[in-house]
C-alpha cells in the first residue's frame, strides 16, 4: 500500500522541501511505497481544484496505509493551501455541512485503511510563542481530523520550533528525529496490525 | 475610527442579510469603513513563490493581488472578519489572506528573530462567524477561526485590543429563528459600540 506524502510549501529550496525528501527516503527504506504530492508545484488550488485531481488524491488516501503532512505553520495554523485540500478532498463539492452524520461517513470512508497520520511541521517561533497563539493547526488535525480516522489510527506530532534562530546543525538533528519517529512509527503501527 | 472589513462569506450562498447588516450597523455608527471582498477580484489565497522568496527580505507583499492591503490594514483602528465557517474552521481563502497580508513588515516585525507587534493602531478585532455546526460541535472541535482570528492575532494588535466573536451556531432552518433574532442583535450591539 502507497502512502501519500503531502508537502505544501511554495518554495522548492526550503527548508520544507528537504524535510519531505527525507521522509520519503525514509519510508522508501521501509518499502512503504511514498508518493509525493507537492500541492504547490503540481499548482493545486485552493478554493476550486479540478473535479479530476480531487478524485485522483482522494482515490490515493482511500488506499493508503498513513499520511505524512509536510508543511510550514504560518499564523499557528495550517496553510491556506493544505486547508484547501482537506476541505476539497475530505468533504467533496456535494457539500453537505462538515460535521453532519453523511459527510462523516463519506470522509470517513477516504481514511477507512489509515494506521498513521504522521505530522512534520515547521514552526518560526519558539514552542511557547506557539502555545500563546493557540496552535490551531495542531488542534485541527488532533481534533477535527483524527476522530474521523479508525479507532487503531495513530497521530504522530514532529514538530521543529523556533526555526527563524535555527542554526543548521539543529536542521540536521531535525531531519534524524523525523527519520527515527517515522521508524518507530512505522514498526508499532505494523505491530497493531498483526494482532 | 477607521475600520477595514474583511468579507470572506460567498456572496452565492444566502447569509440571510448578514453582509447587508454588518454594512449598515458600521454606517449607522458613522465609522470610516474600508471594505476588502475577498470574493471580489482575482485574490488567491495560496502563498506564491515569489511571495515566499520575498517575506523575509524586508519588501514584501510583491504581489499584485495583495500589494494594496499591506497599507490599508496599518491604518486600520479596527479590523472585521466576517465568514462562513468551513471544516477547518475558517474558509481556506480567509487562511490565505491572513497568511499573505500579515507578513514580517506590514504585521508584525522580526527582530533578532524575536516578534513584535506591527499593528499597534489596532484597538478593536471583531470576528463574526456562521457555523453550521452546533455550538457543541466547533467547541469539540477547537474552532480553529476564533482560535487564529482573536488569540493568534492578539500578539500583534494594540496590547489592551478588545476582542469581540459574534456566532450564530447551527443553521438548519427550523433551529434558526431565535438564534438568529439574537446573532443580529449582538452583531448590531456590536458593530454601532466598537
Amino acid at each position: 500500500m502507497s502512502t501519500p506524502v503531502v508537502l505544501c510549501h511554495p518554495v522548492p529550496e526550503s527548508f520544507n522541501a528537504s524535510v519531505a525528501s527525507q521522509v520519503v527516503e525514509t519510508l522508501d527504506d521501509l518499502r512503504a511505497e511514498p508518493r509525493l504530492l507537492d500541492l504547490c508545484a503540481d499548482g493545486f488550488s485552493a478554493t476550486a481544484a479540478g473535479p479530476e485531481t480531487v478524485a485522483a488524491h482522494r482515490e490515493l488516501l482511500g488506499a493508503a496505509s498513513g499520511l505524512v503532512l509536510v508543511y510550514p505553520t504560518w499564523w499557528s495554523g495550517l496553510p491556506a493551501l493544505l486547508a484547501g485540500w482537506f476541505e476539497q478532498v475530505l468533504l467533496g463539492d456535494s457539500m453537505p455541512r462538515p460535521g453532519r452524520p453523511e459527510t462523516s461517513v463519506a470522509s470517513r470512508e477516504v481514511l477507512a485503511n489509515l494506521r498513521y497520520v504522521a505530522v512534520v511541521s515547521t514552526h518560526g517561533s519558539s514552542k511557547f510563542v506557539n502555545a500563546v497563539q493557540g496552535e490551531a493547526g495542531m488542534h485541527f488535525l488532533r481534533h477535527s481530523l483524527h476522530p474521523l480516522c479508525p479507532a487503531n489510527c495513530r497521530l504522530c506530532w514532529i514538530a521543529f520550533y523556533d526555526s527563524d534562530r535555527s542554526s543548521l546543525s539543529d536542521r540536521r538533528a531535525f531531519l534524524t528525529r523525523v527519520d527515527r519517529n517515522l521508524r518507530r512509527l512505522a514498526q508499532v503501527t505494523s505491530r497493531v496490525g498483526t494482532r | 475610527m477607521r475600520v477595514v472589513l474583511v468579507l470572506a462569506d460567498d456572496p452565492a450562498v444566502d447569509d440571510g442579510g448578514l453582509r447587508r447588516a454588518a454594512e449598515a450597523a458600521l454606517e449607522a455608527a458613522r465609522h470610516d469603513v474600508d471594505v476588502i471582498d475577498l470574493h471580489d477580484g482575482d485574490f488567491d489565497p495560496t502563498m506564491t513563490t515569489a511571495g515566499r522568496r520575498a517575506y523575509h527580505s524586508g519588501r514584501p507583499l510583491v504581489e499584485a493581488d495583495v500589494a494594496d492591503f499591506g497599507p490599508r490594514v496599518q491604518q486600520a483602528e479596527a479590523l472585521i472578519f466576517v465568514y462562513r465557517a468551513g471544516w477547518t474552521g475558517m474558509p481556506p481563502l480567509l487562511k490565505g489572506f491572513v497568511d499573505r497580508t500579515f507578513v514580517p513588515g506590514v504585521g508584525f516585525h522580526l527582530i533578532d528573530g524575536k516578534l513584535r507587534r506591527g499593528l499597534v493602531g489596532v484597538r478593536r478585532l471583531a470576528v463574526i462567524a456562521i457555523h453550521d455546526r452546533s455550538r457543541s460541535e466547533v467547541l469539540r472541535s477547537r474552532d480553529g477561526g476564533r482560535r487564529i482570528l482573536l488569540r493568534t492575532m492578539r500578539l500583534i494588535v494594540h496590547p489592551r485590543c478588545r476582542r469581540r466573536y459574534v456566532a450564530l451556531y447551527d443553521t438548519q432552518p427550523e433551529r434558526a429563528a431565535a438564534a438568529r433574532r439574537r446573532f443580529a442583535a449582538k452583531l448590531d450591539r456590536v458593530l454601532v459600540g466598537l
